[in-house]
């Protein structure tokens, strides 16, 4: 079953006065399986960002419907939107946007606080999530005392931590050095094995070459799409390489 | 470079800021225009055609230089969170290619507009309001009033050269910080500073200990006033708040943070996490109007108690309509004591004035007592001790004031006068005293001469029977503020026996004779009679060569009561005014917090929705923690007062005004009163900060 199904999603932004119209998506179609690694891909004004924020129930589509779990995101009321996103997605931001008023340890608490949850159910949660993303040592510091990639890496456990259908990853490696990129991929890699979907927007090419899967977004359009299938990582780094030089040039749709 | 160029460009750049600039101009603009009201006052000669002209005047040129020099600290604050604020700009500029030179020039520009602006509107509007003021305080006093409006070009000079002064400092202030600093550090500036808060225990326990000692000295503070104890139970406080705030709640939030159970709660969660960060930063604001607010409340329950009370005072003072007090000089006492030979000749004078002018009744006593300082020691009053230094030494008397030990007034007099003037049936047999006090409030074992004998005391009452009825006995004038007491002896000469000479080196020995004469005429009659008794002395003092000066010795009740309750309306004015801006103050210190907090939580609670928040979680610790900042020093001052009420209670019994209950009422009335004019200004300039958290880019 798919965990997430895009149809004809169309996002129109108008200016104040309504005189200029911007399409920013026009007809996306995907769906994402249960358990998929998937990563988007595409140009700085292709729509991904806008696509992101309507998946992340953030923006409201013009047109289409977007169905998480075969829920409609568009029913669901304004009131409870922020719930629905912290029970079933988890975040992770190109800034990783920890709040600074709190240890790591708090940082990576804070979707289930919200929650209502007790702190020995978290406690429980947070001990082999941390082992895995080797933060263990780290839950005491404050952002403020830690590298971009530690940062990250805590960003990542509060997504998680709520063990939520879906994990959205907006550049997650954006950010940082390429040490820690590598890092962090061979992490999301990881935590796709044991199950965790993973729906990823970037634009670099070696962190989309980790994917099973790549989807090519043009002038708001899913453009094309390429399947890891028995292909390394390297392999998968060329076929993304080559579909962008096509991309950039111009080609035509496939 | 084109002319006018540093003028525009400071223009420019002080109106793209003028959310900072407005209240920063307002401050300095209020400052001014107070420092001129008061200054007007104090040249103002309708203020000195009032009743209090010899103090009133004084009061209000204090009144200014007070708010000069308290406007130095205050206008150093607002333009420090304002250079905050702006360094990035200039860091900006340095950067674009501004030398420093330049950059100073549009400072002094800054300054030179700020000081236009801000000194000038504030002598325009003090100009308009000083005939308010004068207005307003001529009415508390019941007096004609005058409606021209007139400029006091002299206030107008000192207003301009004391901000004048005030402004080339904090110029001079901002050209060394800029001095000092780099462009890059200018340019980041604002986020410096982003270290967790540290849980501290030392400042911590120091903390409550300064508030201990400080409340200590406030409550320990007796009669007479120590103005050392004043100051150190007011430094304490002020130390004790400012470490309470920025180091004690940071504590508390991570002992909190500590508990799990409590901490990982929704509502918890967010709210005392930021406090600890939010309590670092803004604690010393919270400090400063935790302190102001107790100044003001303080100080206003002592202004208004003053002014309720002073009926009393004038009443407790003057039992009679008009009266004389005198004491008697050194050298005359001997004959005195012998046979009263000086007094029995003004009570004579004034005998005949009565007749003449047919004062019905005698409403009038005479009595005659001594005067002298006593320490209670160990529970006997003791007349041994020599006091001569007490006045003196500073802290002199604190050495008498140890545990229950302390320092009295005592008055003596003998058992035949009391039981004439009051009118009562009193028995004393040999050797024992009969006391009275109202505030002494314990039993005395006995009274111990200075010949080392011991005089055994018949009774101790809380009142003196009779003694009130006979409206006789004022509070003394000259107590120092020592707590009184009456000493009823069987004969005053036997009783103060051969050593006249060592009470008087000793214990400030004097005599006293004082008659008051009550009578049910009008004031213009009351008038005729008094002008008449000081005639009778006149002619008596000049027949006896006694060296009394009539003013000093003669009083008249409606004429006192005018001058005191002048005294008291134009204290109760000018606190309200001095209160009205320390309000405004404080509004402007929350107004600049609210706004520093404003911007620091912007992205705090962008990121919080963007993790799964809900606008109505936010929404709730937004609240929360705004009305925790609101409240919490609001509260402690509640505290602090309710530590400090011994102050003002001890400076209206220095005005003999002994009143608890009122000083108590007042207290809380002002609290509350003040409660509500606080939450006010706390609704407005919390409008800054919802502005800027839901309107990041401040469009």
């Amino acid at each position: 079953m798919s965990i997430l199904e895009v149809k004809s999603l169309k996002k129109v932004y108008t200016t104040r006065f309504g005189a200029n119209q911007v399409t920013a998506l026009r007809d996306v179609n995907f769906s994402v399986e249960k358990g998929e690694y998937v990563a988007i891909m595409g140009e700085s004004g292709s729509g991904k960002t806008t696509l992101l924020n309507i998946l992340a129930a953030l923006d409201k589509p013009t047109g289409g419907t977007v169905l998480l779990n075969g829920k409609n995101l568009a029913a669901i009321s304004e009131n409870h939107i922020a719930g629905f996103r912290r029970d079933n997605l988890g975040f992770v931001f190109q800034d990783f946007n920890l709040l600074d008023t709190f240890t790591l340890e708090d940082n990576i608490y804070l979707p289930l606080v919200l929650a209502g949850m007790a702190h020995k159910e978290m406690y429980r949660r947070i001990l082999p999530i941390a082992a895995m993303l080797g933060i263990k040592d780290l839950l005491q510091k404050y952002p403020y005392e830690v590298s971009g990639g530690q940062k990250q890496r805590a960003a990542v456990a509060r997504a998680l931590i709520t063990n939520p259908h879906l994990i959205l990853a907006d550049e997650p490696t954006g950010a940082l050095d390429s040490r820690s990129s590598d890092e962090l991929l061979r992490l999301f890699a990881a935590v796709n094995e044991s199950g965790q979907t993973i729906l990823m927007v970037t634009h670099s090419t070696a962190a989309a070459s980790r994917a099973n899967r790549v989807l090519f977004i043009k002038d708001g359009e899913v453009f094309h799409q390429i399947y890891r299938g028995e292909d390394s990582d390297e392999k998968l780094y060329e076929k993304i390489s080559d579909t962008l030089t096509v991309l950039m040039t111009g080609g035509e749709k496939r | 470079m084109k002319k006018g160029f540093y003028p525009k460009l400071a223009w420019t750049g002080m109106k793209k800021n003028k959310q900072l600039y407005y209240p920063y101009l307002l401050a300095g603009a209020a400052m001014a225009m107070v420092f001129y009201i008061f200054s007007f006052l104090g040249e103002s000669q309708v203020v000195k055609s009032l009743p209090g002209k010899e103090v009133l005047p004084l009061l209000f040129h204090y009144g200014a230089w007070a708010v000069g020099l308290f406007s130095v600290p205050f206008l150093f604050y607002a333009n420090a969170s304002l250079i905050k604020k702006r360094k990035r700009e200039l860091g900006l500029y340095n950067i674009l290619g501004m030398n420093k030179k330049n950059i100073f020039f549009v400072l002094f520009w800054e300054a030179v507009i700020t000081y236009g602006i801000a000194v000038f509107g504030g002598i325009f509007a003090g100009i308009i309001f000083s005939k308010i003021a004068e207005l307003g305080l001529v009415n508390i006093m019941d007096k004609e009033v005058n409606y021209r409006i007139y400029v006091e070009w002299k206030s107008v000079l000192y207003s301009l050269g004391m901000f004048a002064v005030v402004f080339i400092l904090i110029l001079i202030s901002m050209m060394y910080q800029i001095r000092k600093n780099n462009p890059i550090e200018l340019l980041h500036s604002e986020s410096a500073g982003e270290r967790p808060p540290k849980r501290r225990f030392l400042p911590t326990v120091l903390s409550l200990v300064f508030l201990m000692i400080g409340y200590a000295f406030a409550a320990g503070i007796k009669a007479p006033i120590s103005f050392l104890k004043l100051f150190l139970a007011g430094g304490s406080i002020t130390i004790g708040s400012f470490l309470l705030f920025m180091c004690a709640s940071v504590y508390l939030c991570k002992v909190l943070q500590n508990n799990k159970k409590y901490y990982y709660k929704t509502s918890h969660f967010v709210t005392v996490s930021t406090m600890s960060f939010r309590m670092r930063r803004n604690g010393a604001s919270l400090a400063a109007i935790c302190v102001l607010v107790t100044f003001i409340l303080v100080s206003l329950t002592f202004s208004v108690s003053f002014y309720k009370g002073s009926v009393d005072v004038v009443d407790s003072h003057y039992p009679n309509d008009m009266g004389i007090r005198l004491e008697i000089p050194g050298e005359r006492i001997e004959e005195e004591i012998a046979d009263k030979a000086c007094t029995k000749e003004y009570w004579l004078g004034i005998e005949k004035v009565l007749a003449e002018k047919n004062v019905s009744g005698l409403d009038a006593v005479q009595y005659y007592s001594a005067n002298m300082l006593a320490v209670i020691r160990k529970g006997c009053l003791d007349f041994g001790i020599d006091m001569r230094d007490t006045w003196f030494t500073p802290g002199g008397y604190s050495e008498w004031e140890r545990g229950e030990d302390k320092i009295v007034n005592v008055r003596v007099i003998d058992l035949d006068t009391y039981n004439k003037i009051c009118k009562a049936n009193l028995t004393l047999k040999e050797e024992e005293v009969f006391a009275a006090s109202r505030e002494v409030r314990y039993s005395y074992g006995g009274v111990r001469l200075k010949n080392g004998k011991e005089v055994k005391v018949k009774s101790v009452e809380r009142k003196i029977p009779g003694m009130a009825e006979a409206r006789i006995v004022g509070d003394s004038m000259d107590a120092h503020g020592c707590e009184e007491m009456f000493l009823v002896v069987p004969d005053l000469n036997s009783f103060m026996g051969k050593d006249i000479e060592r009470f008087s080196r000793e214990n400030y020995l004097n005599y006293q004779w004082e008659c008051g004469i009550s009578m049910e005429k009008n004031e213009a009659a009351q008038q005729a009679v008094y002008e008449a008794v000081q005639k009778s002395m006149d002619q008596v003092c000049k027949a006896l060569e006694s060296p009394y000066d009539l003013e000093d010795i003669c009083y008249w009740k409606v004429a006192k009561g005018e001058r005191f309750y002048a005294l008291a309306g134009g204290l109760l004015f000018l606190a309200v005014i001095l209160n009205i801006l320390f309000v405004f103050v404080t509004a402007l210190i929350m107004y600049y917090k609210q706004m520093s907090e404003g911007y620091e939580d912007v992205r705090r609670f962008e990121i919080m929705g963007k993790i799964g928040m809900t606008a109505e979680e936010i929404k709730n610790s937004i609240r929360s923690q705004v009305f925790t900042v609101f409240l919490l020093p609001f509260f402690v001052a509640g505290i602090h007062m309710a530590f400090t009420y011994n102050i003002p209670y001890r400076m209206l019994r220095m005005a003999v005004i002994d009143d608890k209950g009122l000083v108590l009422k007042v207290m809380w009335v002002c609290y509350f009163v003040f409660g509500a004019v606080y939450s006010f200004v706390y609704g407005i300039t919390s409008r800054v900060y919802y502005n800027i958290v839901k309107n990041p880019a401040g469009k």
